[in-house]
Parts: C-alpha cells; sequence; structure tokens
C-alpha cells in the first residue's frame, strides 16, 4: 500500500457526446427532431387545403399569410417603422426590467429589513392583473411611448425578482459561509461568492422576462399605441384581414422566439452548471 | 492576557450557545463546552446528529458567535487573526461551480494577501497533490464524484496550511465504499503532515480509527459527557483497528454512554 492517494477516475461519458443532444432537446425549444419537421408540414398542408375551402377570414391560408409577410417585409407594405418602435419599446423595458429586478431581488434577498418592508407591497403587486394598470397609465403618463415602457417593466420586473432573491437566499446558506470561513471582505464576498451565484437564477429570471416583454409590448399598443405591431395587430383584427394579422403574429412571436434563445443560450454558456447539476440529481 | 502554556493549541472553555425556538423561546444548544486540543492531536467530537457539534464548530471558526464563553488559539482569544490559522471542511464540500477545482481551493487563500498569485496557485497545486487530484485542477467540480468533491474540500483546507483543522463530518454524505477509502487516506495524510485536527462526527468507528482523543456529547442541551483517550499504535489500518482489543473496549463504552443509556430511552417512549 502507497502513501499516495487513489485516483477515481472521472466519467468521461457523462459530459461529452450523445449527451449534449440530450440537453438541447431536454430545454423543449428546439425543433431539431425531424418527427416536429414532418408536423410541421402536415400542419401547413391540412391548413392550406382547409383554409382555401373557407372565407379568408377565418383561418386564412399559409400562402396568404406568407405573401402578406412578405409585403410588409420587403414588398409594398413595409412595417419596419413598427417592427422598429416595437423593438425599442420592448429592449428598453426589457434592460430597465432586469436593472432594476435585479437591484430590488438582491435588496430583498440580503437584507431581512428591505424584505420585510417590501415583501407585503410586492406580494400584492404580483398577484395583480398587470394590464389593469395599463388605463392609469395612460391617464397618468398619456398616450405615448413612455406609458407602453413603463407598463412593460412592471410586467417583466417579477421574474427576475423574485428569481435574484430566490438566489440570494440559496447562495447565502450554502456558500457565504464558505467566504466567511476563507475570511473574504463583504466586498470580496459579494463579487466572488453572491454575484456568481445568483447568476443562473438571473438568467432563469431573464429568459421569462424576455418571453414576457413581447407580451407587454404587444398588449400596450393594442391599448395605448398608434403605433408598433400591437397597434398593427389591434387595427387589422377590427379590420377582418386576417392574414395580415397573422403576419403580424408571426413576426411578434419571432420576437419572443429570439429572446428566449438568445437567452437560454447565454445560460448555456455562463453557467453550464446549471444544466449539468439538475441532471445529475 | 494570561496565556498559560500548558501545550495546549486550542482551548475552548465555558462556551454556551442558544438558538430562538418555536414561540420565540430560546434553546439552549450548547450548555457549558470546555475542550482541550493539544498541538499534532486528533480530535474527535462524538455525538448524535443535532447535539450541536456543527454549531460547536462554527463557534471555535468564528462564524458565529457564543452567548458566553471563549475559544481561545495559541494563547489568544479568537479574532480575525486567530482566524486565518484555521481552516474549515464543510459537510457538504461546497465547491463553487463557477470556479475550476483549483480556483475553488485557492478561494482560501485569497484572503491571504501576503500571498501572491503565483504562491497561491502553487499552494493550492501543492494541496491537489496531497490529496492525489492534482490531474483534475482545472476542471469544473460538478464533474466530479461525490469522493473526489470531499477531497477537494479537503485540500481546499490543507492550502491554507493552518495550526488547526476544523472538520464537520467530511465523510457524512458519502457511500460506504468511498467513505471507507477516504478514512484512510485521513489517516495516513494525518499521520504524515502531524496535523491538528477538531473532527465531528457520529461515527463510531470512524472516531476511534482517526483520534487520539474522543468527546463524547450529549444532546439536549449539548454537554460534553466524557472524553476518552485512544491508545491505540499507529500507524492505523481499518482492519486491525477494527478487532483490536483496546478499540473493541473502547468501542463497548462509547455506545454504552452515549446509545444506550436507560435514562435516554425512556424520554424517546422506552422500549416496547
Ligand atoms: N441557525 C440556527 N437557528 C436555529 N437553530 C439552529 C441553528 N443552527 C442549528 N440549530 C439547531 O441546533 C441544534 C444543533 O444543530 P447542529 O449543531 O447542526 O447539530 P449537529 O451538527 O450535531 O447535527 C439543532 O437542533 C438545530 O436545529
Ligand atoms: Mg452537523
Amino acid at each position: 500500500m502507497t502513501v499516495g492517494l487513489q485516483r477515481e477516475k472521472v466519467g468521461e461519458d457523462t459530459f461529452k457526446g450523445t449527451d449534449d443532444k440530450a440537453r438541447v432537446s431536454g430545454r423543449g425549444f428546439s425543433l431539431s427532431s425531424l418527427g416536429a419537421v414532418y408536423a410541421l408540414i402536415v400542419i401547413l398542408i391540412l391548413w392550406q387545403v382547409i383554409g382555401s375551402m373557407m372565407d379568408p377570414i377565418y383561418i386564412s391560408t399559409p400562402v396568404l399569410v406568407y405573401k402578406n409577410l412578405y409585403a410588409m417585409l420587403f414588398g409594398q407594405h413595409q412595417i419596419w417603422h413598427d417592427i422598429a418602435v416595437s423593438a425599442v419599446e420592448m429592449y428598453v423595458g426589457l434592460a430597465i426590467a432586469l436593472v432594476l429586478g435585479s437591484v430590488l431581488g438582491l435588496l430583498i434577498g440580503r437584507s431581512k429589513v428591505a424584505r420585510s418592508t417590501l415583501a407585503p407591497y410586492i406580494n400584492f403587486l404580483n398577484a395583480t392583473p398587470i394590464v389593469i394598470t395599463l388605463p392609469l397609465m395612460a391617464i397618468w403618463v398619456g398616450v405615448n411611448q413612455k406609458a407602453r415602457i413603463i407598463f412593460i417593466v412592471i410586467l417583466a420586473l417579477w421574474p427576475v425578482l423574485l428569481n435574484v432573491a430566490a438566489g440570494c437566499r440559496n447562495v447565502s446558506g450554502r456558500y457565504t459561509e464558505l467566504g466567511s470561513s476563507a475570511g473574504l471582505t463583504r466586498f470580496e464576498m459579494i463579487r466572488k461568492i453572491i454575484v456568481p451565484g445568483v447568476l443562473p437564477y438571473f438568467l432563469t429570471g431573464a429568459r421569462i422576462s424576455a418571453g414576457l416583454v413581447v407580451i407587454g409590448v404587444v398588449v400596450s399598443e393594442m391599448e395605448v399605441s398608434l403605433v408598433g405591431l400591437g397597434y398593427l395587430l389591434a387595427s387589422y383584427a377590427s379590420g377582418f384581414q386576417t392574414a395580415k394579422l397573422l403576419a403580424v403574429f408571426a413576426i411578434s412571436t419571432s420576437f419572443g422566439l429570439v429572446n428566449v434563445g438568445v437567452l437560454t443560450l447565454i445560460s448555456r454558456k455562463w453557467a453550464p452548471w446549471v444544466a449539468t447539476e439538475k441532471r445529475g440529481r | 492576557m494570561g496565556a498559560v502554556d500548558n501545550g495546549c493549541l486550542l482551548e475552548i472553555k465555558d462556551i454556551r450557545k442558544s438558538f430562538e425556538g418555536d414561540k420565540g423561546k430560546r434553546n439552549l444548544i450548547l450548555d457549558d463546552i470546555s475542550l482541550q486540543v493539544c498541538k499534532g492531536e486528533f480530535v474527535s467530537i462524538l455525538g448524535a446528529s443535532g447535539c450541536g457539534k456543527t454549531t460547536l464548530l462554527r463557534i471555535i471558526d468564528g462564524l458565529i458567535e457564543s452567548d458566553s464563553g471563549e475559544v481561545i488559539l495559541e494563547g489568544e482569544r479568537v479574532g480575525p487573526a486567530q482566524r486565518r490559522r484555521m481552516a474549515f471542511v464543510f459537510q457538504d464540500s461546497n465547491l463553487l461551480p463557477w470556479r475550476s477545482v483549483q480556483k475553488n481551493v485557492e478561494l482560501n487563500l485569497e484572503a491571504m494577501k501576503e500571498l501572491s498569485k503565483a504562491q497561491r496557485s502553487e499552494r493550492a497545486i501543492e494541496a491537489l497533490r496531497l490529496v492525489g487530484l492534482e490531474e483534475v485542477a482545472s476542471r469544473p467540480p460538478y464533474q466530479l464524484s461525490g469522493g473526489m468533491q470531499q477531497r477537494v474540500g479537503v485540500a481546499r483546507a490543507l492550502a491554507r496550511q493552518p495550526v488547526v483543522f476544523l472538520m464537520d463530518e467530511p465523510f457524512g454524505h458519502l457511500d460506504n465504499f468511498t467513505r471507507e477509502r477516504l478514512q484512510q487516506e485521513m489517516s495516513r495524510l494525518i499521520e504524515r503532515i502531524g496535523a491538528t485536527v477538531v473532527f465531528v462526527t457520529h461515527d463510531i468507528d470512524e472516531a476511534i480509527l482517526l483520534s487520539d482523543k474522543i468527546v463524547l456529547m450529549r444532546s439536549n442541551p449539548g454537554q460534553v459527557s466524557r472524553v476518552l483517550s485512544v491508545d491505540l499504535p499507529r500507524p492505523r489500518w481499518k482492519y486491525n483497528v477494527r478487532a483490536h482489543p483496546t478499540a473493541l473496549a473502547l468501542r463497548e463504552s462509547i455506545v454504552e454512554e452515549l446509545g444506550l443509556r436507560i435514562d435516554d430511552w425512556e424520554e424517546v417512549g422506552g422500549i416496547q
């Protein structure tokens, strides 16, 4: 028997090769499987066949929707201005929501005083159907971009706030004692333990918020706007222009997919241990 | 402060600690705990779950404060300077997933501003070598098995080169095979580097294998019920310690003291 300590083998197969694929589809986001593609083709064909037998104001047809979409993006009815207005509102709103949500989340997660002071209001607001604030916003702020951005922020704030607060509490028990035993200063503790520890929680919240801002921009533009994707949706809906409506719908949905997709990729890059830990347990 | 040099490195005097319990009343967890740890000694604190072992260790390391009593290291009351000379090994290895194994070990050195970056990394590698893990230094910890993670936890403490190690059931969460092997490795390592260790466990055989002295703790409130010395030759091996007459006798008296006191049984409703 030697003095040296024996070495265990690390299970190579756990994190290489085939497993990556399982991880991607496990998140329920990609349409990579062939089955899904076939299903999509079948649905489109059925839609085309059934849609052409009916008045186009009901479900329209994929071909009509495509033609309208093309016209909106590259043809005579370009709507880039509306897309740009919506995108600006959405991303400004998202940025504010992420910053504000993180700050409030950290405050509530770290400080007992802040938690007991703010928790009742936060629970109240979180339980309120936020859409009802829209008319109020229009009265207080006016029918303008500011009102819409404020609404988007209020809608998208919660996932970040609640996740960051939960992350703080999780990090507190597990890791801060470690830092404390190592003798880290308060500042080092925040920089080296709390911020990286909370990051995956922040990203989880941010992913949900990135989906919510699309809802927020569309809903607020439907109510308090004369421009933007939401406004177009509302006016096409009232004019029974179903193909156009669905084309705008497709554009809005793409924003959601792109937002969530980008944040999923960022999470996987910045916090790869989250996926691994979940699978490991 | 009159430091009486009786060869004791670490002295714990009359530690009391209570926590807020249900309905606002305070639960006394530690009741006048005193013990002494000499240089190079391996002292186990052995007691049932919930008797306050972790709390005691946290008080020694200054992670929480006691209600009264004092902890004295090398003749001085424990303050920031003393805390730097102790190293804690946690029950779950608690490795930071965003740091590589080596960076996790280095975390424990980052408050030691007198060390350069190169020195920190050198010390970390050396500590990892001691536990046989220098080859996985650049891996993220979540790719390691539970046993390896726990060894990184030990390496993290080794890197500090402390005068006292505080270990809180470091093998408690491991499966039997891994635990047995790590116990044996720990025994070798400690004999080799001559470390002073306060080791918390609820495993009687583990305590006998590793310790020079066993402090038995009673629960509710946590009190020292007896201190036993383990007069077994070193180096010790699991298989020959287990059957050694001294170990058997020791085990007998520990079981009697901790497990089979009739008044304890009555408290839990007696034997039906
Ligand atoms: N921070 C705390 N607040 C309230 N009670 C605590 C706290 N930490 C520990 N306790 C209580 O103190 C007792 C002893 O806990 P602990 O020291 O973890 O025991 P052991 O490590 O021996 O299993 C337990 O009853 C536990 O519930
Ligand atoms: Mg414990």
